[in-house]
């Protein structure tokens, strides 16, 4: 039996030493089974790692050694390994940032919901839809939203933004936890209110306020507007949908101003008030599903309510269904992308193995030119296994160089995908970090703190704004 | 090309000087003491080193030998051919001193011995607290 645990030494301390060793636990058999044996167990886990380490340093150093006097040979590796490895590493984020479930919490339960149109299953809906479709308890909760572009003047600057109008409850729908400040609410989006708050993305905060705490409760200008900072959103999360990327969130209360439609349409209305308009449909929709509810008995109990509205409305809601999708899987960038990154994905998996073959060529050519090296230490006294061991480590040693170069390849590529496949919005940094499953599940530590100066309510913010 | 690349395999495998200013490990020095009369094997070292300590001090198998096996490479001990009682087991290997390791044992023996002189010259020296 100890000699099965010797088996934990590196192979040339065990050759060397392994018998005397066995003679000596024969020798201490009489210290007592229990005490002996912890002893022996201490020691192999305390000295066996020891033993291996000091294998280790030894075979890098003489890696770094003989790497250093093939300058071209490891520059060739090293390069061919950082092309595989990099463009791989680009395609797969690439697929992992459009595939990769939102930051929202139990994204199965979440559907989109669009209206169709002619033939357009995913178009838009108008802000009275909406209200019914929410109002008629086919759904859990119901949120919409709509993108729009706001001027934040900050630090004297202007600067564009992507924004977002969305309902007040938009990141209760979505099962977001706002981790500075507070989220939206309904009571937040009463049309008329004159509340003027925002929500921001992290990405935001930190690069416009520098991740200061003291932005909530602040004021900004947002369309020549002054607002009140309410709420951060957590860390990577810009909307539901990859491609669909926010960095405000306001309520839809605030369409008039940040969002009016047509000069004719203002003309013919008097106001840019829209929410009772059918013929306006702009609004996105995602909806939490009821619990222990099939999404495809839920799209039957929406097609009830379409064809009540159709009945209700004809001159507006003709023909037009409501169609629900899985989230992100109706219209938009997953899609769109999913067939072109597909044979991407593939195109970049036979580079990698056309550069692992190209590799194992030069490594068995650098093989058969050290023959002597080999000679000469099999002749001092080197086992077979060491030898193995010490190619392993330059081969383990021209990966980990390959994988660093591998970093810049991804800097330079990334911007190329941008180009031509992927919007901007989507982040293809290359991220090393284990991830956890995303979602609302994962609670941030102090994630329910909020700001003695965050407008509680929206009387808080009345009274603010009137000062 | 030849002769660079054997050098440099051997310069690889050498053992490295001891640092004359590092102190010692004490299995290390405990291992040239108790060679310091007479070769041993590894059981006979650790036994002596037990004796000598009152049973405070046993090496366990991995100190023994992993202490050896970096003595024998920076050469301050090394292996006895044949060394065997009429009893012995013959696969025990014995080893004894070297002159360098007799050396870096006096130097050790030295070191403490002007540690323990500094510290008789403080207040340490009394019970006094």
């Amino acid at each position: 039996m100890y000699r099965r645990l010797l088996r934990l030494y590196p192979c040339d301390f065990r050759d060397e030493y392994g018998e005397e060793m066995s003679l000596l636990f024969r020798d201490r058999a009489s210290d007592g089974a229990v005490r002996l044996w912890l002893q022996v167990l201490g020691d192999l886990l305390f000295h066996a790692p020891r033993e291996h380490w000091i294998v280790l340093k030894q075979d890098l150093r003489y890696a770094v050694r003989m790497l250093r006097r093939a300058p071209t040979f490891a520059a060739t590796i090293v390069a061919t390994l950082a092309l595989g490895i990099g463009a791989n590493a680009v395609i797969f984020g690439a697929v992992d940032a459009v595939l990769r479930d939102p930051l929202v919490s139990d994204p199965d339960t979440l559907v989109d919901v669009y209206t169709t149109s002619g033939n357009n299953l995913y178009s838009r809906s108008s802000y009275p839809d909406y209200f019914d479709l929410r109002d008629s308890g086919t759904f859990a909760s119901l949120a919409a939203y709509t993108e729009i572009s706001i001027t934040m003047e900050a630090n004297g600057q202007p600067e564009p933004l992507a924004g977002q109008l969305v309902s007040g409850n938009y990141f209760a729908v979505l099962g977001i936890t706002i981790p500075i400040g507070r989220g939206l609410t309904p009571d937040d989006d009463r049309p008329g209110s004159p509340v003027r708050v925002a929500v921001i993305s992290h990405a935001l905060w930190q690069r416009v306020f520098n991740a200061d705490e003291s932005t909530i409760g602040a004021m900004v200008r947002l369309n020549s507007h002054a607002y009140t900072l309410i709420g951060v959103a957590p860390p990577g999360f810009s909307g539901p949908i990859p491609g669909v990327a926010a960095d405000v969130w306001v309520p839809t209360a605030l369409q008039p101003e940040l969002s009016p439609p047509a000069a004719s349409v203002r003309r013919a209305r008097g106001h840019s008030r829209i929410f009772d308009l059918r013929t306006s449909r702009g609004l996105r929709m995602v909806g939490r599903l009821p619990r222990g509810a099939s999404l495809e008995h839920v799209a039957a109990r929406a097609e009830v309510v379409s064809r009540r509205l159709e009945t209700a409305y004809p001159d507006t809601n003709d023909h037009r269904r409501f169609v629900l999708a899985p989230l992100g899987e109706g219209r938009g960038l997953r899609v769109e992308t999913r067939p072109v990154l597909g044979l991407l994905a593939v195109a970049v998996l036979m580079v990698l193995l056309v550069a692992c073959v190209n590799v194992a060529n030069l490594l068995l050519a650098r093989a058969v030119s050290r023959e002597r090296e080999i000679a000469v230490r099999i002749a001092i006294g080197a086992s077979r296994a060491r030898l193995v061991r010490q190619w392993l480590t330059e081969s383990v040693l021209l990966g980990i160089l390959g994988s660093f170069a591998a970093l810049l390849v991804t800097r330079f590529t990334a911007p190329l995908l941008h180009a031509f496949v992927i919007p901007d919005a989507v982040d293809l940094s290359v991220n090393a970090r284990p991830r956890l499953r995303p979602g609302g599940r994962r609670r941030e530590r102090g994630a329910l703190r909020v700001s003695s100066r965050v407008p509680r309510t929206p009387a808080d913010c009345e009274r603010r704004a009137s000062r | 090309m030849q002769i660079y690349l054997t050098a440099d395999i051997i310069l690889a495998v050498m053992p490295k000087p001891l640092l004359p200013e590092r102190p010692m490990a004490p299995a290390v020095f405990q291992i040239l003491i108790a060679l310091a009369d007479q070769p041993l094997h590894g059981y006979g070292i650790m036994l002596d080193i037990a004796e000598r300590s009152g049973g405070k001090v046993k090496l366990s198998p991995g100190t023994l030998y992993g202490s050896i096996k970096q003595m024998l490479e920076d050469g301050l001990i090394e292996e006895v051919a044949g060394r065997h009682t009429p009893h012995d087991d013959d696969r025990r290997r014995y080893y004894r001193l070297t002159r360098d390791g007799r050396e870096a044992a006096r130097h050790e023996m030295a070191r403490m011995s002007a540690l323990l002189n500094h510290a008789r010259l403080t207040s340490l020296r009394s019970n006094e607290g």
